[in-house]
């Protein structure tokens, strides 16, 4: 009996306690590891990617600033232009089960085809283990690794916070400044700034 | 708006003074004047209230870890200023594991409007566009156009008979200047520790203490918030965010709980310069 309750405390624990707190991640520190499934159903892990410049974007096909990036074509212009300039671009879902933007990964194909993502995978975390690790608040909240390996960006896709699609032209590239500075060796000029957006539905 | 929709508009018949309320969704919006009718360069005071279903929310000018505070952009006759929409202090809206701050069931902001003092039309028609962004469990963005007509008297404005008392209630919900109130900021073991100075002579007892800042990204906004009592006055530890930049200055709406009363004040410190975490960091760094 005793055993019983404190196992259920440790388990209690290890749910609010543990897992449901979020890291503090800080720029210029190592970018935590993780292991997730693509959307195929492969195991891919940050560290196969060593050596290349990372992008990490969270993401819920459902959040209307998602859809601000993606109708707009705004996100598969910056994952086709990053790709192709050696960067690694991995679209992270940590959307909970029965929580918006949690679907299978048969669906996540189905949307990806339909966004038409450039993205090199689309990672499932829906115990939102990476999400925490990387303290992901919002959809989309962009982080950049360098090829060192060091977390050298956290924060939003641009300075429009909005769902308008017409505040994209105008808008100061906050993630593409940080991207092209990682990929160039350089310093990011802004490692971090307030991502907007919905909030993860961790 | 053009001159000739006023002369348009001034030639129409039906002038009801209010526009009706507009329902989007889960939102019922409205522009509410305390004035009956408007005088020229006189400035008076609109409301625009947003009434959301339960359990939706809409967010504060600093929405916390997620969320878009509402946006109201005016289409003013020519000659026509508005001040900048004025807040009450939000609550804290837990999005676990992280926070936000915002407003449930209903909200008055404020805006400040002045005629010219040439105006010399007899009835003017304000429009204004709200967007916003409401969130339940999901988030949904919305907006509405609406309309305010008013009729001109060079004699003084009118206050409007229910919406006056409304909106001086409304006024009175907005955070105070703090006058006679002290403020100091001071980074240590990790933590935020603001300072709080009642005025001299108060004879109130602050029970508890939330602060909400302006800023973005200068603390973590779902750590706890302790309030103590400190020799001269009292303390809120706040916990930092990561610090990647050095802030100056902390400041931020300040929510105090008196014995059967509360206020929000406008709480505003400057950090000495060697306090904050990235001047700690660099002092490590620096052999």
């Amino acid at each position: 009996m005793k055993k019983k309750i404190i196992l259920t405390a440790l388990a209690v624990l290890a749910l609010f306690g543990t897992a449901f707190a979020p890291a503090q991640v800080s720029v210029g520190s190592p970018a935590p590891g993780f292991t997730l499934p693509d959307a195929q159903g492969v195991s891919r892990s940050l560290s196969e990617f060593s050596g290349k410049v990372v992008i990490l974007e969270w993401t819920n096909p459902d959040c209307p600033f998602v859809k601000k990036h993606y109708d707009s074509k705004n996100m598969q212009a910056l994952q086709e232009k990053y790709i192709a300039r050696g960067a690694v671009w991995l679209s992270i879902c940590s959307s909970a089960p029965g929580k918006q933007g949690h679907y299978s990964a048969a669906e996540w194909n189905d949307i990806l085809g339909r966004q038409g993502s450039r993205a090199t995978a689309l990672l499932l975390d829906p115990e939102g283990r990476a999400g925490l690790a990387y303290a992901a608040k919002t959809t989309p909240h962009m982080f950049v690794i360098d090829a060192e390996g060091t977390l050298v960006y956290d924060g939003a896709i641009d300075d429009q916070p909005s769902t308008r699609t017409d505040d994209i032209p105008g808008a100061k590239a906050l993630l593409a400044d940080a991207a092209d500075a990682a990929l160039a060796g350089q310093p990011v000029p802004v490692p971090k700034t307030a991502p907007y957006g919905c909030s993860v539905k961790y | 708006m053009s001159k000739s929709w006023s002369v348009l508009a001034a030639g129409m018949i039906a002038w009801p003074v209010l526009g009706a309320p507009v329902r989007s969704g889960p939102v019922e919006a409205e522009l509410v004047p305390e004035v009956e009718n408007i005088a020229p360069g006189q400035p008076f005071t609109v409301a625009l209230r947003l009434k959301m279903d339960p359990p939706w929310h809409t967010y504060w000018i600093n929405p916390g870890d997620s969320g878009l505070a509402p946006r109201l952009d005016w289409s003013l006759p020519e000659g026509f200023s508005a001040d900048e929409l004025l807040f009450p202090p939000p609550a804290a809206i837990p999005t676990p594991p992280f926070m936000t701050y915002g407003f449930e069931n209903e909200v008055w902001l404020l805006s400040t409007i002045t005629p010219p003092a040439s105006l010399k039309s007899d009835r003017v028609v304000l429009k204004a566009v709200v967007s916003w962004l409401i969130c339940n469990e999901v988030c949904v963005p919305g907006s509405a156009s609406l309309v305010l007509r008013l009729p001109v008297q060079a004699g003084g404005a009118k206050p409007h008979p229910d919406h006056a008392a409304q909106i001086a209630a409304a006024r009175a919900r907005l955070p105070e200047p703090a006058a006679g109130w002290q403020f100091r900021v001071r980074y240590e073991n990790g933590l935020y520790h603001l300072a709080v100075f009642p005025p001299p002579g108060y004879a109130g007892e602050v029970q508890s203490a939330s602060f909400f800042p302006f800023q973005n990204d200068i603390i973590q906004h779902s750590a706890p918030q302790k309030w103590r009592r400190s020799a001269e006055g009292y303390t809120l530890e706040l916990v930092p965010a990561a610090p990647a930049a050095s802030p100056e200055s902390l400041s931020g709406v300040l929510v105090i709980d008196e014995r059967d009363s509360r206020r929000a004040l406008r709480a505003s410190a400057v950090f000495r310069r060697t306090e904050t975490p990235r001047d700690l960091n660099k002092e490590r760094n620096t052999p």
